[in-house]
């Protein structure tokens, strides 16, 4: 299968593969999510790797803990299509110490931000999961069903576990997408892993419809 | 050690409440969004977090670079609680960076000092809080005379800027000053001022009705220390996007430059590199989205190309500008549609 629990073993990860970490104390529970920004190495738990992920903020060469992996094996086009999007939003990674919240979104997956007066695209906010799941857009790959009706609901305890910074800034969560007190329709970080927990010509045929409890993986 | 740490700053009494420690706010040379820090001397950091208007002096053995330190994520913590807890969990922020390799030198903190303690009440935040002023005070503040010297300020000013809705009037005196700081700034040196250049371009450009883009020909000029042409060609796409030409060849000189940077670009050995592949891209669809007459012959080098993905992908991005230009609610000019869709049936 394409997506794996280091716990299982070591595993050969490559160049836009994505990589997971789980939230600590909760031993399956995935809060986080992004693009190896390295070539091809074996990788174990808890290794740290470097990404090209929204930590926040939209980040290339940040490093993460791995605990879970997954992949397309993407052909040497797609590589190149893929590595052409990454620069064309060059101008939007920031470095860790900038820190710019806005920059981030939690509903939905991603936003494009526009200028009020002549509606001029400036830049686009994700989610960690919606960086991940739009890079894989970009080779014509859509890992995951994100219609409000096709997912889950998201509780506001869960919203808590996935992202510890939010019981700090729980009253900024509209900011984030995240209006009234739920249940929201969020595409959790797990869920790519399920998503990517296909053979690649299911996951290539068809995006996954994500299930209650796959925030765990 | 963060809790050696934080046994240390228990230790030291509250006594006057102080703001910058005296250093002066020019001092304050680097540091992003709520925090500043400046290194008075080669084992002291003092860092200011906006959010508490408190000080401290870290110490430690070793030298830190200062472009190493990351104190953007240390936790804020409410105002009712104390300023040594906060000392002390900054400490363990700075410790958990050693741990992540983002301080050079992996010589662990050997003490956290307040170099003058402080009372534990905070002091009035509103002031200066960027990210809480009205578009009008960040406005006024960023195109201020002396904006520019307290650049830490600014370079937060600018980026929160990306994220405030401004009034008609507002954004042209702020368009037309973003863009002058970025061509001001596109020489520097400093590493900081790379995100804010590149913020101020697409503020600023986004601030723009298309009469207005001659003006940008400046920065798509190669060759500065901050690349900026990639960011302006994107946005020169995206302006036209949203505001579609009446006519084909409004605007000649500019797409005359756009066109310049596609044709150079356009070649297999060029292409095979991202970074020129992706300013290839942008430049076509800015042409395409211009309206210019050059994107047909443009996108028929492509097509001689025959570079498969590249193709797909220039397909791709143009088909996106379809998308986008049909589901306006007023229909796209006739010419300018008709320029758009021959160039992606010669693609297809």
């Amino acid at each position: 299968m394409p997506a794996i629990d280091l716990t299982q073993g070591p595993k050969t990860v490559s160049c836009y593969d994505v990589v997971g970490q789980r939230a600590e104390g909760q031993t399956r529970f995935v809060k986080h999510v992004g693009l190896l920004n390295e070539d091809n190495r074996l990788v174990e738990m808890d290794d740290e790797v470097s990404v090209l992920h929204m930590g926040p903020p939209l980040e290339r060469g940040g490093t993460i803990k791995v605990h879970v992996a997954g992949r397309v094996p993407l052909t040497n086009d797609e590589i190149k299509k893929f590595s052409t999007w990454v620069e064309k939003i060059a101008d939007e990674y920031k470095e860790l110490r900038v820190g710019k919240r806005a920059q981030y979104i939690i509903y939905p997956p991603w936003k494009d931000e526009y200028d009020s007066n002549t509606g001029v695209r400036r830049y686009r906010r994700y989610s960690c999961a919606g960086f991940v799941l739009d890079g894989h857009r970009q080779v014509d790959i859509e890992l995951l069903e994100i219609d409000a009706d096709a997912l889950p609901d998201v509780d506001k305890q869960t919203i808590m576990s996935a992202y510890p910074d939010a019981r700090r800034y729980a009253s900024q969560l509209p900011k984030y997408g995240l209006e009234g007190n739920g249940p929201w329709k969020v595409v959790l970080a797990g869920y790519v892993l399920h998503a990517l927990n296909r053979p690649t010509d299911q996951i290539r045929r068809k995006p996954y419809q994500a299930k209650y409890g796959n925030e765990q993986f | 050690m963060a809790d050696k740490a934080e046994e240390q700053v228990s230790q030291l009494q509250p006594t006057q409440q102080r703001k910058h420690s005296g250093i002066n706010k020019a001092e304050w040379i680097d540091g992003y969004g709520p925090y500043r820090y400046c290194k008075p001397t080669s084992d002291q950091i003092i860092a200011y977090i906006a959010d508490m208007k408190i000080s401290g002096t870290f110490k430690k053995s070793g030298d830190i670079q200062s472009d190493d330190i990351d104190i953007s994520k240390a936790p804020l913590i409410y105002e009712e609680e104390r300023w040594r807890k906060y000392v002390a969990l900054l400490s363990k922020s700075i410790e958990e960076n050693i741990n992540r390799n983002r301080i050079r030198y992996e010589e662990t903190l050997l003490s956290v000092e307040v170099e003058e303690q402080v009372d534990a009440r905070p002091i009035e935040t509103t002031d200066d809080d960027v990210s809480q002023w009205t578009s009008d005070q960040l406005a006024s503040a960023i195109v201020h005379p002396e904006a520019e010297s307290d650049m830490p300020r600014l370079r937060e000013m600018i980026l929160i800027a990306e994220d405030t809705g401004f009034t008609v009037s507002q954004s042209e005196q702020l368009a037309r000053w973003l863009l002058s700081f970025a061509e001001r700034h596109r020489d520097s040196s400093d590493p900081q001022d790379e995100v804010a250049v590149w913020s101020a371009i697409r503020t600023g450009a986004s601030m723009l009705t298309p009469d207005d883009t001659d003006g940008l020909r400046p920065l798509l000029e190669p060759g500065h220390s901050i690349e900026t042409s990639l960011v302006m060609v994107k946005m020169l796409g995206r302006i036209f996007e949203a505001q579609p030409p009446a006519e084909v060849d409004e605007h000649q000189e500019l797409a005359g430059e756009v066109c310049q940077i596609a044709e150079n670009l356009l070649n297999r050995y060029a292409i095979t590199i991202s970074k020129s592949a992706a300013m290839a891209q942008l430049s076509i669809y800015a042409l395409a989205a211009m309206a210019s007459s050059k994107a047909q012959q443009i996108v028929e080098t492509v097509q001689q190309l025959g570079v498969t993905w590249f193709t797909q992908q220039t397909l791709r991005e143009l088909s996106g500008l379809r998308s986008i230009w049909s589901s306006r609610p007023v229909p796209v000019a006739d010419r300018p549609q008709k320029l758009l869709d021959r160039a992606i049936q010669i693609l297809e």
